[in-house]
């Protein structure tokens, strides 16, 4: 059962990895939206990941009384949250979205770090793959040892 | 009855390989998840442990017993979490190409294992069979 | 047991305790055949519920079903062997002219 609980942590990782990149790339497609439905900016969003450690079900508690294994589960999103830096002003009194002031209220998308990130999520998502690939391989020849 | 003790040791180094295919694709899953710290699974030095005792503690009387461990010994793969600090501002300790690195070498020891355990009950057929079918 | 022990005697149809216990060479024979067929059956029995915890998902690796599976199927062609020698050494005997 253990490869198969392998197959399933390379999945988690690949689902929580797209995930990042969609909110990347929503980030990087409104990096110039001023306006949205609920008043202001876009404001960037981050997804939260974190590790899944299932200590309290029966299966986890059976498998690591027979192998030690501590009850590791891969990964999942925990949310998409906003980021709370400040957005950046820009002066354009001319801008149809200007405050009183003449201001105009940016997202706090740096595009360059966005592009980091992406690449970031991107190999991570690839390093997932060839996890999960090398588990089939695995797999498959450990059913070639009866066979003469 | 078919147990020798080649048949054995390939076979508890593949449940070790197993365990340590599990915790890296953890850490892989896990690398971009903030605070997480990497896996690291230990069972050869075990192996050969059982394998072939060093005589570490000092005996007090000859007849004493040093402790030792068998190759049944459940604790025999180890697993442990890295709690070293990392370079990255994230708190995550797994570096994505030296867990690629272990897996793709972990990935060839279990096809080796397989490959020399089928030898080895190839050999035990053709000494039980004569080389007939 | 030890699988070269065995497979000298197979092959040359002596019983494996030859030297000190000739006089009770048919209940050796007998004794080992019985010996044989109660570690198959162990042998066979365990492969068995490896390969249902496994089809349940329980907590089995499936190399330790497949090896398991292995083992038991070269036990119980080896104790076939067994069983072979035995009457062939049998009817070579039954053969033999008083």
């Amino acid at each position: 059962m253990n490869i198969f609980h392998s197959l399933r942590i390379s999945a988690s990782g690949l689902s929580a990895e797209r995930v990042r990149l969609d909110t990347i790339s929503a980030n990087i497609a409104n990096a110039n939206t001023t306006r949205t439905e609920k008043g202001g900016a876009y404001r960037r969003q981050v997804a939260l990941l974190a590790s899944v450690e299932n200590e309290d079900s029966f299966k986890s508690a059976l498998r690591k009384a027979q192998s030690n294994m501590p009850p590791v589960d891969g990964v999942r999103v925990v949310g998409i949250v906003e980021d709370p830096s400040p957005m950046k002003m820009v002066y354009d009194p001319t801008h149809p979205d200007a405050n009183e002031d003449g201001y105009v209220e940016y997202p706090n998308v740096d595009i360059m770090k966005e592009m980091v990130e992406a690449i970031t999520a991107s190999r991570a998502y690839e390093a997932n793959v060839t996890a999960l690939n090398s588990t089939k391989s695995m797999f498959l020849k450990t059913l070639e040892i009866g066979k003469n | 009855m078919i147990r020798t003790q080649m048949v054995d040791v390939l076979q508890k180094a593949m449940d070790g390989s197993v365990v340590k295919h599990t915790a890296i694709t953890n850490n892989l899953a896990n690398v971009n998840t903030p605070g997480y710290k990497k896996l690291e699974v230990s069972f050869q030095d075990a192996l050969s442990e059982a394998l072939e005792p060093q005589q570490k503690l000092k005996r007090t009387k000859p007849k004493h017993l040093p402790v030792a461990v068998s190759l049944d010994d459940p604790n025999l793969v180890q697993i442990r979490r890295d709690t070293s600090t990392s370079l990255r501002n994230d708190g995550n300790n797994v570096d994505v190409d030296m867990e690629s690195a272990a897996l793709a070498e972990n990935q060839l020891y279990f096809l080796s294992l397989v490959q020399l355990l089928s030898s080895e009950l190839s050999l035990l057929r053709a000494s039980i069979t004569e080389g007939k079918r | 047991m030890n699988i070269y022990d065995i497979a000298m005697p197979v092959s040359t149809g002596v019983p494996v305790n030859s030297t000190s216990q000739n006089a009770k060479v048919p209940g050796q024979f007998g004794q080992m055949l019985q010996e044989a067929l109660a570690k198959v059956n162990n042998d066979i029995l365990t492969a068995e519920q490896l390969a249902q915890d496994f089809a349940l998902g329980k907590n089995v690796e499936l190399h330790q079903v497949v090896i398991a599976a292995e083992q038991a199927n070269l036990a119980l062609q080896l104790t076939i062997q067994i069983r072979n020698k035995i009457l062939d050494a049998y009817q070579e005997i039954m053969r033999m002219q008083v």
